[in-house]
């Protein structure tokens, strides 16, 4: 069996997840024959994207992946012969350099500086994929290349691919677990198909938010830190609280944010608060002057500063939640993405930008829309509906 | 039927409501035709997007879209904007007039750091082929090379008189009917903010072209929910959950900042039942929270820490 992912792998380029516009751009570099380099997290469908061009436009694929040795002899072998050769079968060609990121320096050695050499004068299109062009030992490349981004596929696609999935191999889901998994992934559609795979392993679609198996542990071991904090005052008992946790602080904050209330009160709760909003203030210190010995603060302030705000030690069991805030400000995102795209279209017409205008104008047009007085603003149908909703 | 914040946006001098001391200066330099960088600062809602517009438009006539590049940097926050977008117009002649271009950076208090140091040598390099009209609120927020490039023009928010000249002329040409006690609820809800004034007129007269106070409040008050006053109430009385929870329902459904809830509690604060020490108490709570917000990295976590000290306080 297939895994999914390579079975429903896109054919071509009217089956794509990606961004029409990336797809376009990419397309015009290989009608001129030039050089791109498109980049973006792993599962933006980069690979995906050149080989349903090439299968809709009826290009070869000249490939040379990761797996592949990399040094300037193969380079000069594989490529080198690709660039310049007419094609057995009379069909254009595609040079597809996939994971340039990948290139080692050590293995690969001088592969670059091959690479580099043979763009100089191709005569096919070659497209190099990378999850970061901006590292240094690809510079050269970077420099001669038109560089297209990937962003990661919006959750309403990957469900709509999802769903195309489910369809096809007859498996029970429901709308909800889709999103779920498509949420979870973060415009990773490649993990999301996994995901589905393994979700779904025997014809029926189960998954609720926390059931993956690591996410659970992880869980586990930051319940056990928070009890620590929350219950005891003994100094030696919360140092260290955190050694075992493997969430970073960010995510240590979060669950500290949601299960404040849940036990501590009035003056405990303030300067727990007042713990949490000083190791913000040193968070943002961290990420602007990248100094990242604050961290020791932050560390301590999670901790002392958290299990010192109360005089006594706590007994009884509360259940400790996982925050609930990143979901409500997902779901939020979600419901308002017409916001998003209305904002974008008619904020310049303002002559403002879209912030203001979500605060400023945004109020007043749904006002109008309800009462079917809109002014003339070029919307879509169902943008409208939106306004009057 | 337009909008009517655009249909009534001034194109000349002449057209500009209030503002009287500033437009005059910025008419002869715009005539003299050597104009230097501009700055112009004040709160939201009064004229400052406006004179930009009416300086390209007087400058350049017709030509005006061609030569005025029109951008803001809290959608296109960051370095990025400065180095392309801003620079591949820059670099380029006017056409059809000897001008220079005009830039308009609206929201500059927004631009981090490294790209304001960016702005600063784009306006030096391009001081030839253009002219930066920038605008923020605060300008203060500005690095102080930025600022010493520009002649700084403070805006104030309009006055009563200003604000009524604006309505009946609205008034004469939709028209309307406002009575004295209409305009007076015009100003209370709008703060001098002249695009609320119209967007406000607007919405009440897709109700009626006979506009009472009562509308006004009513159209103000959904656009501009006064929900906050609840989480005031439920911090007070140490529902801290409930608080929180509503706080953040607020945040997402009108997609407000940290920053504007800071500014709403602390109007609220000024108005609510309470003693006056409690509200000084309150308002030295938001001023420590508001710094705290601004050199933090969780908005939502600065705003809870503060409704927790109100709890305190009863």
């Amino acid at each position: 069996m297939k895994p999914w992912c390579e079975k429903y792998r896109p054919m071509d380029d009217a089956e794509l997840a990606t961004d029409p516009v990336a797809v376009n751009e990419l397309k015009a570099v290989i009608k001129k024959k030039g050089i791109a380099m498109i980049y973006g997290n792993s599962g933006t469908c980069k690979t995906s994207t050149v080989e349903a061009i090439a299968n809709g436009g009826n290009y070869e694929i000249v490939e040379m992946n990761a797996s592949d040795f990399r040094d300037s002899e193969s380079i000069k072998n594989v490529i080198g012969g690709g660039l310049g050769q007419q094609s057995l079968f009379q069909k254009e060609k595609i040079i597809l350099i996939d994971e340039i990121n990948g290139i080692s320096g050590r293995e690969d050695r001088g592969g670059v500086q091959a690479l580099s050499k043979l763009l100089m004068n191709n005569y096919y299109p070659v497209i190099m994929t990378a999850e970061d062009p901006y590292v240094s030992k690809i510079n050269v490349l970077r420099k001669k290349s038109k560089l297209i981004e990937f962003k990661p596929i919006d959750s309403e696609r990957i469900v709509g691919v999802l769903k195309n999935i489910c369809e096809s191999e007859k498996i029970k889901y429901s709308d909800e677990s889709l999103k779920i998994i498509a949420r979870r992934v973060g415009g990773d559609i490649r993990g999301a198909i996994n995901d589905l795979q393994i979700h779904a392993a025997n014809g029926i679609l189960e998954v609720s938010d926390d059931s993956e198996e690591n996410e659970r542990e992880r869980e586990g071991r930051i319940l056990e830190a928070l009890m620590l904090v929350f219950k005891s005052t003994k100094w030696e008992n919360f140092q260290g609280a955190y050694d075992n946790v493997r969430v970073d602080h960010k995510e240590i904050m979060l669950w500290l944010d949601q299960n404040i209330p849940y036990e501590y009160r009035g003056k405990e709760l303030f300067s727990a608060y007042d713990a949490l909003s000083r190791a913000d203030i040193f968070n943002r210190r961290i990420m602007r002057w990248q100094y990242w010995r604050y961290l020791v603060y932050v560390y301590q302030l999670l901790s002392s500063g958290i299990a010192l705000a109360k005089n006594e030690s706590k007994k009884g069991f509360v259940k400790y939640k996982r925050s609930s805030r990143p979901l409500k400000i997902w779901m939020s995102n979600q419901k308002n993405f017409k916001r998003k795209t209305i904002s974008e279209k008619v904020s310049s017409i303002f002559h403002t930008s879209m912030k203001s205008f979500i605060k400023e104008d945004l109020p007043y047009l749904k006002l109008m829309a309800r009462h079917n007085k809109l002014p003339e603003l070029k919307l879509e149908p169902e943008e409208i509906e939106w306004l009057k909703k | 039927m337009k909008i009517w914040t655009e249909k009534y946006r001034p194109s000349k001098f002449g057209e500009v409501f209030g503002q009287r001391d500033i437009v005059k200066k910025v008419k002869a330099l715009a005539e003299n035709g050597n104009m230097p960088h501009l700055l112009f600062s004040g709160p939201a809602g009064i004229g400052k997007t406006t004179l930009a517009l009416v300086i390209a438009k007087e400058m350049f006539g017709e030509n005006w879209k061609g030569n005025f590049l029109e951008t803001n940097a809290s959608d296109e926050r960051g370095i990025d904007v400065i180095r392309n977008k801003i620079k591949d117009f820059a670099r380029t002649k006017s056409v059809s007039t000897e001008f220079p271009k005009i830039i308009y950076l609206d929201e500059c208090d927004s631009l981090t750091r490294e790209a304001q140091q960016a702005l600063r040598r784009t306006m030096e390099t391009y001081a030839g082929s253009a002219r930066f009209i920038l605008s923020c609120n605060f300008s203060s927020k500005l690095i102080d090379p930025i600022q010493s490039r520009c002649a700084v023009f403070r805006f104030k928010p309009l006055d009563k008189e200003e604000i009524t000249s604006v309505i009946d002329n609205i008034a004469e040409k939709e028209g309307l009917k406002i009575s004295n006690d209409t305009k007076n609820a015009l100003f209370d809800v709008c703060d001098g903010d002249v695009r609320r004034v119209i967007n406000t007129l607007q919405s009440c007269a897709v109700l009626n072209k006979d506009i009472g106070p009562e509308t006004i409040y009513e159209v103000s008050n959904f656009a501009r929910p006064k929900e906050i006053d609840v989480v005031i109430k439920m911090a007070l009385n140490r529902d801290f959950e409930k608080s929180r929870n509503k706080l953040l329902d607020i945040m997402l459904t009108n997609g407000l900042s940290g920053l504007d809830i800071i500014k709403q509690l602390q109007a609220e604060i000024i108005k609510l039942d309470v003693e006056g020490k409690t509200k000084l108490e309150m308002i030295k709570l938001c001023g420590e929270a508001e710094f705290r917000l601004v050199e933090g990295s969780d908005e939502f976590i600065q705003l809870e820490a503060l409704l927790a000290s109100f709890g305190l306080l009863q």
